[in-house]
């Protein structure tokens, strides 16, 4: 049935610009042209037909190539993939609406999964894997980076902050001793910026407004705060996540917009980020409570600090922890259980 | 029965004997959205190895909805080689964006070689794309030689690189900034003349393009593209000192700030000045551009390029990016359909008389693959 059909097709002999037209029979695993009269039969066929664009298309052997006439390219497609050469898997996707919602639904799956389970288990078991040697050496480095601008003026020589240190140290060796903890304090280059932070390899650095606006209690729910991210290694956590989230970004969206795919991982890392505070409040809840004090101390931290800085807040979502009333609340609640 | 040859659509001969033909785009969204999301789930599944065959077959689709007389172009390339190209972009990506943070030495060794292979590759990117590129079964061509792509790319390569490395060595500070950025009054002057280069070593059927000296056009275009830059710097800085109330003193959320305020500064930057600096360049790249006797014509200007900006950006954001392939065909639709070529005398006769020069080799245009030199690879990405 098939091989009684007649197309009309546009030859192309690669040798001059010119399109000739000429009639081509499909036999039985072979294709029969009679181009301007000529009949040859072309037995060594590439199997590939190409039916982009609604133009079907056959390229022969010697860099000639043949184009269906567009009116009858359906026809001529089913009659070549019945007789010859059925579609690919990904041709058959394209072809249909269903396979493209097909497509569409475990591209949505696997970024789901990836950003749920994947990511996180991959950031957990690189942690897990990497010697404490090397996160410590990652620490330094991001340390020597801060202390160019950021941390110009060490403030360590300070006595009140000295017996500070050493006491706090001597109690956390007793309650974690498997951690190696580091503390500094800093003078910031901005002057009056107030925080503490935590580096890979248990660097905590306390940052002097800090130190010198929190009462004691207040500086203890801080730090333990820190520990917590010290604890969890959020440092090199959040390193190795950030670094999935742009090979996964690079991959889905880079080919169309790389301005698309940075603000994807700028979002999502800092939506990362605010997991990670609060697991480091959950911990820092549990640590108060082992050293005899209330977990409430941090929310009272916390609205101290929010006093102090005196201003407005900026969307959730842009924000690198959560809502400072939220993390107050969650305080409060762990100091009622 | 049979269509006569000469009834070339498209093609509109005048009464003298000068004729027009426009370049025509037939792709229709819908098909698009499909291969494109199909692409893309391949893609995150095999983690990036389909994407040279996805790259392929996207560039067959739009080559083979681009009609010129009625004919399709089309695009046939080794995907293995795409995929070695791919390799070497992905590895000078990563030294171009993270090397610096890691050491001084380390980076400047890199942008030296950069700027040592650059030249090179960029040639052999081109000629690839090229080589794959072909329209009635007659495939493209580039030329250009060693030599002539280092006294052109390399100067225009070292003007893009310069800000990144002086800021290696320099602070922040006084007049450094003006001495700073005395080199890039030059930098319209290498990127005019590397739009030139690029068409005029091309060819097709053994003809080369030709491409006049466009310099005074592009530096009027980056003129216009800076005036738009202060514009939308003043827009930004005037949003900003708004909003500021909203973030005073939030000390410890410095990442929000940086990711708000570059989320400005971008989206005036392509809503703004991107489209009508894209235009206008390919406009004058064009209206200056000819083959054998035939001139290239472009019709793309910045009201247009904003047009569609308009219409189709909101729905890409609205949409979490899915309406992107049809922004993307949008897009492609009106940067082909405002390119049309005059010909004194009739095209279609003229290409029928073209025998071209050296086209011994026709019998091997389709092994034109497997004779070129390994380094022949395309590193789009």
């Amino acid at each position: 049935m098939v091989s009684e059909r007649c197309w009309t097709a546009k030859y192309f002999d690669g040798r001059r610009p010119a399109p000739l037209w000429v009639r081509l029979r499909l036999d039985e695993g072979a294709l029969c042209l009679h181009p301007g009269g000529q009949r040859l039969r072309l037995e060594a066929l590439p199997a590939q037909l190409e039916c982009l664009a609604g133009r079907p298309r056959l390229l022969l052997l010697d860099g000639a190539s043949l184009e269906i006439e567009a009116e009858h390219a359906g026809a001529f497609t089913q009659a070549w993939q019945a007789g010859l050469a059925p579609p690919g898997r990904v041709q058959r996707c394209i072809a249909s609406w269903r396979g493209a919602v097909a497509a569409l639904l475990l591209l949505i799956a696997s970024l789901l999964w990836l950003d749920q389970w994947g990511l996180p288990r991959l950031a957990e078991q690189l942690a897990q894997r990497l010697s404490h040697q090397t996160e410590d050496r990652l620490g330094q480095w991001v340390m020597s980076q801060l202390q160019k601008d950021l941390l110009k003026t060490p403030a360590d020589g300070e006595p009140r902050w000295r017996s500070w240190r050493a006491e706090q140290l001597q109690l956390l060796q007793g309650l974690e001793p498997e951690l190696m903890l580091r503390l500094s304090l800093y003078q910031p280059n901005p002057r009056k910026l107030m925080n503490a932070f935590a580096l890979p390899g248990g660097h905590i650095v306390v940052l002097q407004p800090l130190f010198e606006a929190l009462s004691e209690d207040e500086l203890l729910a801080v730090l333990a705060h820190e520990v917590g991210h010290v604890k969890h290694r959020h440092g090199l956590q959040g390193l190795a996540r950030s670094v999935g989230l742009g090979v996964v970004a690079a991959l889905t969206v880079s080919d169309y917009s790389s301005v698309a795919a940075s603000f994807a991982v700028g979002l999502r890392g800092l939506s990362y980020s605010r997991d990670a505070e609060a697991e480091a409040d959950a911990y820092a809840h549990a640590l108060l409570r082992r050293m005899g004090k209330s977990p409430a101390l941090l929310g009272q931290a916390l609205r101290h600090l929010e006093a102090l800085h005196a201003g407005g807040t900026s969307p959730s979502w842009l924000s690198s922890h959560p809502a400072t009333e939220a993390r107050v609340q969650a305080a409060e609640q762990a100091a009622r259980q | 029965m049979m269509p006569p040859v000469n009834a070339s659509p498209g093609l509109e001969v005048a009464r003298g004997s000068a004729s027009l033909a426009h370049l025509q785009f037939t792709g229709g969204a819908a098909e698009y959205w499909r291969i494109w999301i199909v692409h893309l789930t391949l893609n995150v599944l095999t983690l990036g190895l389909y994407s040279p065959w996805a790259k392929l077959r996207k560039m067959r689709w739009f080559a083979r909805h681009t009609l010129l007389l009625g004919d399709a172009f089309d695009y046939q390339a080794d995907p293995w080689r795409l995929l070695r190209g791919r390799v070497l972009a992905l590895l000078l990506l990563l030294g171009y964006g993270h090397l610096f943070e890691f050491s001084l030495t380390a980076g400047l060794v890199f942008y030296a070689l950069i700027l040592a292979l650059g030249p090179l590759m960029f040639a052999s990117a081109q000629r690839f794309k090229l080589r794959a590129s072909s329209w009635r079964g007659m495939r493209f061509d580039f030329h250009a030689g060693t030599r002539q792509s280092y006294a052109v790319v390399l100067p225009f390569q070292a003007l893009w690189m310069a800000p990144a490395v002086a800021v290696q060595f320099t602070e922040f500070s006084g007049w450094w900034w003006a001495l700073g950025a005395l080199p890039f009054l030059l930098l319209p002057w290498a990127h005019a003349r590397f739009k030139t280069f690029r068409h005029s070593e091309a060819s097709f059927l053994g003809l080369r393009f030709q491409c006049d000296p466009i310099t005074e056009r592009v530096y009027s275009n980056y003129l216009l593209g800076l005036g738009l830059v202060l514009l939308a710097g003043i827009v930004v800085a005037v949003t900003g000192a708004l909003l500021a109330p909203m973030f005073e003193g939030r000390a410890d959320d410095k990442g929000g700030h940086i990711v708000l305020g570059s989320m400005l500064g971008m989206l005036c930057f392509y809503l703004l000045v991107w489209p009508m600096f894209a235009a206008r360049m390919q406009r004058v790249v064009w209206e200056n551009t000819c083959w054998a006797n035939v001139q290239f014509r472009c019709e793309l200007d910045a009201r247009r390029a904003w047009g569609l900006l308009l219409r189709h950006g909101p729905l890409v954001l609205l949409s979490l990016g899915l309406w992107w392939p049809v922004a993307a065909v949008a897009w492609a639709r009106l940067r082909v359909e405002a390119i049309s070529l005059s010909c004194q005398g009739d095209l279609e006769a003229m290409l029928n008389a073209a025998r071209p020069a050296g086209l011994q080799l026709a019998a091997g245009a389709a092994s034109a693959d497997a004779a070129a030199e390994f380094f022949d690879l395309d590193l789009g990405w």
